[in-house]
């Protein structure tokens, strides 16, 4: 709950040191969620990836809204984008935040804490991957865009990450025998479709952002909690273990 | 809604754990009514001054985007409870 809580702040605040702390009470809570069965060693230092992976990043994040403030004096997301002015200094500030946001939405190169946290329980995954977690790195890009636009170049940054990542995505996907280690990669992938529907930018392209992040939530959200029973119905969670369903399914 | 939800369920779970899961459903399903709701009425904003001194400021707005994650966190929070 407090997750849930901390995402809807999140997606709320518009003043940047707000969203900040929301933004680290995500990944303070994602720890707790990932590493949830504290017996398993195994969970704890999986838990442990993406706090570090996404609390680094957040550092550039919060290096970010201090350039922003110094040189603009606000913290206030909508005076930003009225008062700033493009060039060398917002251009750095927007890479700052898209290394925060990559991070976050486990783009690549940033994207292997991502099926390292798969040991978290299924409902925590299909939370994480559909609406939470992945989806606030997104979030951050499409509210703070009006900053990111003027730069071109970070644009075609975008575009390039998130192709590779829907390529090495896909990719890595395609390969994997174990049910939650597909949706994971998968996940990388899909919001490399997002990230990339970013940098092509456009009227037309963030609408379809919105449009996307939407339809793979209730997608993904769906995919994880079928894959959680049928992991707790047949115990297996290998997909070459999980032949043989038309015939179970007839008796 | 959303940030009462959490310590709410936390409440109640320390008082009688069995209560939780239902607080938390019953919460996350509150809070993904109450943003529909506030969407659908042309959304909102409340602002505080916090620190002004410091330019700090509690500001949150229910805007088209904010509506949108927030609807997918609360709905599908819900039903990953449930």
């Amino acid at each position: 709950m407090l997750f849930l809580a901390a995402m809807v702040g999140l997606v709320m605040a518009r003043d940047l040191l707000l969203l900040f702390v929301f933004w680290d009470l995500t990944m303070v809570t994602s720890y707790f969620l990932i590493g949830y069965d504290r017996q398993r060693r195994e969970a704890m230092s999986s838990a442990l990836m993406p706090l570090l992976v996404t609390g680094v990043a957040s550092i550039f994040f919060l290096v970010a809204i201090l350039l922003l403030h110094a040189v603009y004096g606000t913290f206030s997301v909508s005076d930003l984008v009225a008062r700033a002015k493009s060039g060398a200094l917002l251009a750095g500030a927007g890479i700052l935040v898209m290394v925060a946001a990559m991070a976050k939405s486990a783009q690549v190169p940033l994207h292997f804490w991502l099926p390292r946290a798969m040991v978290a329980p299924t409902p925590v995954s299909a939370y994480l991957h559909s609406a939470a977690m992945v989806a606030a790195g997104v979030f951050l890009l499409e509210r703070l865009y009006p900053l990111l636009r003027p730069s071109g170049a970070l644009l075609d940054g975008l575009l390039a990450v998130g192709i590779a990542s829907m390529l090495i995505g896909g990719v890595l996907a395609l390969t994997q025998d174990v049910l939650k280690q597909l949706l994971a990669y998968s996940t990388v992938a899909q919001y490399g479709y997002v990230v990339a529907m970013l940098g092509l930018g456009g009227t037309a392209g963030v609408a379809g952002v919105s449009l996307y992040v939407m339809a793979h939530a209730l997608a993904k959200s769906a995919l994880f909690l079928v894959a959680g029973a049928v992991m707790e119905a047949t115990g297996e969670e290998r997909l070459s273990n999980l032949g043989g369903w038309e015939e179970v399914c007839r008796c | 809604m959303a940030l009462l939800a959490a310590p709410a369920t936390g409440l109640v779970g320390a008082l009688r754990p069995g209560w939780a899961a239902p607080v938390a459903v019953t919460a996350s399903t509150l809070s993904f009514a109450a943003m529909l709701w506030g969407w659908m009425s042309g959304g909102g904003s409340v602002y505080l001054s916090w620190v002004p001194t410091l330019d700090l400021h509690l500001a949150v707005v229910l805007d088209g985007l904010a509506a949108l994650y927030g609807m997918l966190a609360t709905g599908i929070g819900s039903l990953v409870a449930l």
